[in-house]
């Protein structure tokens, strides 16, 4: 039962860990927190259910759900964020409010408040490993996070353009200064993180045949405090921390209370974040100044 | 002797025209241009689904009393307004429709949350309010003005507990509900473990979720290693559809059972194949057979891009024809002056009511006014809802 | 004469700028605050038992409810102290979701049943002498020394320190302040629906004061003012646009921001109108600055 506990908490971590990754992409090279990401995830999900309808292929639904979720991630940057360049820090959190709330209202308007499931694409088989089951969908799901998740890596780690984005994390002006264009990384952060989390909208459409114009909120708010967990601006420490959290909550409502689950996560945000702030992986200290 | 045709002909016309154009019976006709009524649905937010299918229902109530001429010869009309399905905007437009709009009785709203909220400032609004869907027990009796034609859990759950418990010979059973939802939570917590105690099934655990809970592996999980016969949910039908499905994607195959938040077509329709043989303790059939029903139906899903209405909306057709009949009967004559003197009179209407042969089946008011018709058994087959006899 | 749901609209307003200038406390010290939904519920809850099960009078429930609400804020705030910015924001943030699980899960304030039984205390006069007393104490504390020391605090704490003014104590007396405000609009908020759960006291709470003093300016006090009466009046008058109405409250939230980023009042417009409506010169007054440039604050911000 354990083991079955631990890889339902995976797969589950594997999705937060989609969204924080955006989260922390872009708060990497702005230092901004985007708060309408969890309604850029919802979007994913409803562009790869339409898809699958039209296709019945996942892959076509995921890279469809990509592409839009990374065009909308693209225009959110020239709405919410470029306009307000040089002011109040904390405008850009109104802007991303209302965004959220334009993207859930019209994606009401447009497909209704009803929710819906994505139709069966696979059969679900359930294998026995051992002692533990596991579904096709499970399979599936981990397969395409850590293909996700590990592309990005390679693309951070061995490429101009990942090399940028590094260097405008580490410092922005610098990064200018050494001739990268900072404008155009923030740009890629923002398709990059945003089609992940589209990714991350159609995996839970999949695993969870949630998809309504309000699953976003929720899940913005898990993958902020994954973000939180693994460090700003951290993309390892988003993955860890996706994968923690997700197995925490799924532990703590299998083993302790259910109806306490959000305050597992909210809990362990609060002892991180007082014990250390930096984050689980953060190695820079904490802006303190 | 021949009497010519025509003649014939003419006569029988001109005594139909007599006969419909003499005044309905004794029923009064009423003063003024219209009959005011008011409905505070949830059509955005949560329970967007429960209020849109009331409005189309109303709506198509309405209609039809118009065409049909009106109640006492006055078109009505009912304003519609959407809370949200938030506590704080039912309060406020409950108000504006009692104290500015002076409609004469309010239909909704819908969530036994709003309904509780809005319950006790009844006596100081001193006006009907009557909710097509509310099913959380207890709640009709904090006013003397508060009426929900629609059955508790309680109810609409021991009928389907029966058939549940015989049909798939349930011994032992597991309750997973919402704590965050009023109606699942009382059934979860207090409904479904009385039945249970009732009727000899053994409760094995209580478990919850929250209703934005995506994930419910955890539960199932657990659930899958308690290994009960079935598998009883208070939850609303999105989160219910989606515990049935991963519950079969874990390889979860116990029966399920669940109640009033689960009785709208759309839950058999987002299950499908996986929901297959669950049962549903519900307060209204949508594809009952009977002509009223048919001819509802069919104008339900012109207006509903091809969607079945749930409980709500059927319930919410019926409230607007049983209104329409109690001021006929208990006369009320629309004239301003008399606002306060009708208000009453409708309370009195509702109070009293027996009977009332509607969509959703026969309705009588209790002494607390809820509604006491019988319960519907439901199962889940072939992405639809059919009926059980109990 | 008001009609009803006019006066209805009202009563929440003035809830609705308490919860806003409950925001503005700890923000005169540069500390935001994502969890003021939460020390609403503890107030709310707080004052609903202790009229309903306990019988007191509405003033002394309420007035206990606000301290005790502002205590936990003492307690709360002292992490406070640790921690800033995006850090604190979220530090809150988790606090006012574990206080809905805990109200969520707690039975004797009914748990997700919610708690009802109050009795109709929150009128008309009642919220608009409430909330003049807020405004009044924001207005205090903003021309008062103690507000010199914030504004010195929130530009640079470490001059602050130097300059011999207790950072710690100011930030958590603020904190604590601020949270006993949101007490306040949380006993106002369940003595005027009768009826409270804990799912009403969630994030969607926390962010609408946020959002009332970022749309409204977060310079002065006034921001919260004119940001809360903005937004709660908005989606009324949106009305006539139906289910599209919260589509357009949205956007219309997108332009303001993008027209005025350092929201619809700063210190420019307060001035100004001082101006206008006292046609005297305001030379009195304390926080100085009639510059309409955005406030920096230099410990959650990136220049580019």
């Amino acid at each position: 039962m354990l083991v079955e506990q631990l890889v339902n908490g995976v797969m589950l971590g594997a999705v937060y860990a989609l969204i924080a990754i955006g989260y922390t992409l872009i708060f990497g090279v702005l230092g901004l927190l985007h708060l309408a990401h969890g309604e850029v995830f919802m979007v994913g999900a409803f562009a790869g259910l339409v898809a699958v309808r039209a296709t019945g292929s996942i892959l076509i639904a995921i890279a469809f759900a990509m592409l839009v979720t990374g065009v909308l991630g693209i225009a959110i940057e020239r709405v919410a964020f470029r306009p307000l360049r040089g002011a109040h820090h904390l405008a850009p959190l109104a802007t991303t409010i209302g965004t959220g709330i334009v993207l859930q209202e019209t994606t009401r308007g447009y497909f209704g408040a009803e929710q819906q499931g994505f139709p069966p694409t696979f059969a679900t088989e359930v294998w026995q490993l051992g002692p533990v089951r596991i579904s096709s969908v499970q399979v599936f799901m981990l397969l395409a996070a850590v293909v996700l998740m590990g592309a990005l890596q390679l693309f951070l780690a061995r490429t101009r353009a990942g090399r940028a984005i590094r260097a405008t994390a580490e410092d922005p002006s610098v990064a200018t200064l050494l001739g990268v264009n900072v404008t155009g990384v923030v740009l890629l952060c923002f398709f990059i993180g945003s089609a992940l989390a589209g990714a991350a909208g159609v995996l839970v459409g999949i695993a969870y045949n949630s998809v309504h114009p309000f699953i976003g909120v929720q899940m913005g708010i898990k993958g902020l405090v994954v973000m939180m967990l693994g460090g700003l601006g951290n993309v390892p420490g988003a993955m860890l921390g996706g994968l923690l959290l997700g197995v925490l909550e799924v532990l703590g409502a299998g083993y302790l209370a259910s109806s306490y689950r959000d305050a597992f996560a909210f809990g362990a945000l609060m002892l991180v974040l007082l014990a250390r702030p930096e984050g689980l992986l953060g190695l820079r200290a904490p802006r303190r100044d | 002797m021949r009497i010519p045709r025509k003649l014939t002909w003419t006569a029988a016309l001109t005594l139909m025209l007599v006969l419909l154009s003499a005044p309905g019976s004794t029923e009064a006709k009423l003063e003024g241009k219209t009959v005011k009524l008011g409905a505070i649905y949830p059509i955005t937010g949560k329970g967007a689904e429960w209020g849109e299918h009331s409005k189309i229902a109303t709506q198509i109530a309405v209609d039809e009393i118009n065409k049909a001429g009106g109640i006492g010869g006055v078109p009505v009309e009912v304003v519609i307004h959407d809370t949200a399905t938030e506590v704080g905007q039912a309060i406020s437009l409950a108000r504006k429709l009692v104290q500015e709009e002076k409609v004469l009785a309010v239909i909704g709203p819908c969530f036994s949350s709003e309904f509780e909220a809005l319950a006790p400032m009844l006596d100081r609004l001193q006006t009907v309010i009557v909710s097509q869907c509310s099913a959380k027990p207890g709640l009709s009796k904090l006013s003397t003005w508060a009426f929900r034609n629609s059955l508790t859990s309680d109810k609409q759950l021991e009928p389907a507990v029966k058939v549940w418990r015989n049909r798939y010979k349930v011994k032992t059973s597991v309750i997973l509900y919402d704590s965050a939802d009023a109606v699942s939570a009382a059934e979860g917590a207090k409904v479904l473990p009385a039945l249970f105690k009732k009727y000899g099934v053994d409760v094995k655990e209580l478990l919850t979720y929250q209703t934005k809970d995506i994930d419910f592996s955890a539960q199932l999980t657990k659930i899958k290693g308690l290994a009960p016969d079935g598998i009883a949910l208070g939850a609303c039908y999105q989160q219910a559809a989606n515990i049935v499905r991963q519950a079969r994607k874990l390889g979860l195959k116990q029966p399920f059972l669940a109640g009033a938040c689960t009785g709208s077509p759309e839950f058999a329709n987002l299950v499908g194949a996986d929901g297959e043989g669950s049962i549903i303790g519900s307060a209204g059939w949508p594809d009952d057979p009977r002509p009223k029903n048919r001819e509802f139906l069919k104008k339900f899903m012109e207006r509903s891009g091809g969607k079945k209405p749930n409980y709500g909306g059927m319930r919410a057709y019926d409230n607007v024809y049983i209104t329409k009949i109690i001021m006929e009967k208990y006369g009320v004559t629309n004239k301003p002056g008399d606002l306060e003197l009708d208000r009453e009179k409708i309370r009195k209407g509702w109070a009293e009511l027996k009977g009332y042969d509607g969509i959703a089946g026969l309705t009588s008011m209790d002494e607390v006014g809820d509604g006491s018709g019988a319960a519907t058994v439901l199962e889940v087959k072939s992405g639809g809802f059919v009926k059980l006899d109990q | 004469m008001l009609s009803p749901y006019f006066e209805d609209v009202l009563i929440q307003l003035g809830i609705n700028m308490i919860l806003g200038l409950s925001l503005y406390f700890p923000l005169a010290a540069g500390q935001l605050s994502l969890g003021q939904g939460g020390f609403m519920a503890v107030g709310a809850y707080t004052a609903s038992w202790l009229t309903v099960a306990m019988g007191w009078p509405w003033p002394a429930a309420f007035g206990t409810a606000a301290v005790a609400t502002a205590l936990l804020g003492g307690v709360v705030g002292l992490p406070a102290l640790r921690v800033k910015g995006i850090y604190l924001v979220l530090l809150t943030l988790a606090f006012g979701e574990i206080v809905r699980v805990f109200f969520l899960n707690f039975e004797p304030t009914g748990a997700a049943q919610g708690y009802r039984g109050m009795g109709f205390v929150t009128t008309l006069p009642l919220v608009a002498a409430l909330t003049a007393l807020t405004a009044l104490l924001a207005s205090r504390t903003a021309r008062s020394r103690v507000g010199r020391a914030l504004d010195a605090v929130r530009t640079d704490e470490l001059a602050a320190d130097v300059i011999g003014i207790d950072v710690t104590r100011m930030k958590l007396m603020v904190f604590a302040i601020g949270a006993g405000v949101a007490g306040l609009a949380g006993a106002l908020w369940a003595h005027y629906a009768l009826f409270i759960d804990p799912e009403e006291f969630g994030l969607h709470r926390s962010i609408m004061p946020f959002t009332f003093i970022v749309v409204g300016g977060v310079e002065t006090y006034w921001g919260a003012i004119v940001g809360a009466t903005l937004l709660t009046l908005l989606p009324e008058w949106l009305r006539f646009l139906q289910e599209w109405r919260l589509a357009f409250f949205g956007l219309a939230m997108i332009l303001v921001m993008v027209i005025r980023p350092q929201g619809l009042v700063d210190h420019r417009v307060v001035h100004g109108l001082r101006r206008l409506v006292r046609r005297v010169g305001s030379g009195a007054r304390s926080r100085g600055g009639g510059s309409s440039a955005p406030r920096q604050d230099p410990h959650t911000r990136r220049e580019r």
